[in-house]
């Protein structure tokens, strides 16, 4: 390999990843994972339970579409994923939150049907 | 030109060495987030309450923190924050299905607490059905008891009254038996004054009782017919006599009377009749006169009939006239 054909490869190169990052296509399924997991998000919690990191969810939501706007796709997509892992996170916190008051409930509840039932029976 | 070439080949290989010895460095430096990212997960599959479960989430982290440990550069900042995310997002999930567990345990403690009760009620009903049985049968073993006591008072009652009857029985044989000797007494009496009159008719024959003879349940007293003067109905006074005494006799007795008179063959009937007639009259004029009560007497003449001796002699004609008084 002569050292021109050397320059030439390398020229290629650069211009093979110049030409790959410069048409890189918009996160279409990053945006569209991400709105999905905030929606469930809040189908998860509609007493507010996990308000912080789905607002979190929601904002990084908001900014990655103003990047994909300006066509800043890799950034774009990268913030589509965080509000994609916060939203999980929001609606795992909103069902822990969820079975903590169904727990709750379901002791008292359990607790009223002793005394109803077992206890005010004795005799 | 070729050692132009080895020279930049060498350099090349020289680069990439550095790189990879940069990388080693790299991986070898204390790295604390990636320590307390598997401090984390290790705590999580350690606890023994936590360990089976969010194990969707704890893939994802564990793929997480892979990728931070091979990110470089600008993806190093943003994998180091998706495996802190999806670390807690682990631990969250796992909690929450350790309380959606802990939920459904509840739903069968009330499932259970529901069929307690329900056992429990159905404990309750038995015992008040055996509670019922039992006092069924103490109500029929008291009626039982009732009943027997009521058969008890009856026969008690019954055989009360079949004393009360036996003492009446016994009360109404005893007068029967104080009747009989009363007239037993009496009887006594008066054997005693017919033996006292009999006595004073062996005094005198001429005042004795007229011959009496029993015929059936009768007794038949004849007078003869020498108590009559011939052809007339006057008595003679030893008749009268004997006819009085022999109603001091027939005055303690009951029975009616029949006075009947009779004639011999001799003279026609009518007269014989009228004759008869007039000497019953005569002997029941004379017995009421001894005290004896009218309506028990009663008088008749059968003139020739009924013969009781042969009317061809003397002796014969003298038997057939006669008075008899028949007693009941």
């Amino acid at each position: 390999m002569t050292l021109s054909t050397l320059k030439i490869h390398m020229v290629l190169a650069f211009l093979l990843a110049s030409t790959s990052v410069w048409a890189a296509e918009p996160p279409a399924a990053e945006l569209s994972a991400a709105q999905m997991a905030i929606a469930q998000a809040e189908r998860a919690s509609p007493k507010g339970t996990a308000a912080q990191s789905l607002q979190i969810a929601k904002s990084a939501f908001t900014e990655a579409q103003a990047l994909n706007d300006k066509r800043k796709y890799k950034d774009a997509a990268s913030l589509a994923y965080r509000a994609q892992v916060m939203a999980e996170l929001a609606k795992a916190q909103a069902e822990l939150a969820n079975a903590r008051m169904d727990v709750d409930e379901k002791s008292a509840r359990n607790a009223d049907l002793r005394r109803q039932l077992l206890v005010n029976t004795e005799r | 030109m070729k050692q132009t070439l080895a020279r930049l080949q060498w350099a090349v290989m020289a680069l990439l060495l550095c790189f990879s010895a940069a990388s080693l460095a790299a991986t070898g430096k204390p790295n604390p987030e990636l320590d307390r990212l598997n401090a984390s997960l290790s705590a999580l599959d350690n606890d023994p309450a936590l360990a089976d479960l969010g194990a969707l989430e704890r893939l994802k982290a564990r793929q997480a923190v892979t990728q931070f440990v091979t990110a470089k550069g600008k993806t190093r900042e943003q994998a180091l924050f998706v495996a802190n995310k999806r670390v807690e997002t682990a631990q969250v999930a796992a909690q929450a299905e350790l309380l959606a567990n802990q939920a459904e345990q509840l739903d069968r403690e009330r499932d259970q607490i529901m069929l307690q009760a329900s056992r429990r009620d159905a404990d309750m009903a038995r015992r008040e059905a055996e509670q019922l049985r039992i006092q069924n049968m103490a109500r029929q073993e008291e009626t039982e008891r009732l009943s027997q006591a009521v058969d008890d008072e009856r026969a008690a009652r019954e055989q009360s009254n079949a004393d009360a009857q036996l003492s009446s029985a016994q009360a109404a044989q005893a007068r029967k038996l104080a009747d009989a000797r009363a007239r037993e007494v009496d009887l006594a009496r008066k054997e005693a004054e017919l033996a006292s009159i009999l006595a004073s008719d062996n005094v005198s024959d001429g005042d004795a009782l007229p011959p009496m003879q029993r015929r059936g349940a009768s007794m038949v007293y004849t007078l003869a017919g020498n108590s009559f003067a011939s052809g007339s109905a006057m008595l003679t006074s030893s008749a009268l006599s004997s006819l009085n005494k022999l109603a001091a006799i027939l005055r303690s007795g009951q029975g009616n009377i029949r006075i009947e008179g009779f004639t011999d063959s001799q003279g026609a009937d009518a007269a014989n009749i009228a004759l008869s007639q007039r000497r019953a009259n005569a002997v029941m004029v004379a017995l009421r006169a001894g005290g004896l009560s009218a309506a028990r007497l009663r008088a008749s003449g059968k003139g020739k009939a009924q013969p009781v001796a042969d009317n061809g002699s003397e002796a014969g004609r003298a038997r057939n006239r006669r008075v008899e008084i028949i007693v009941n």
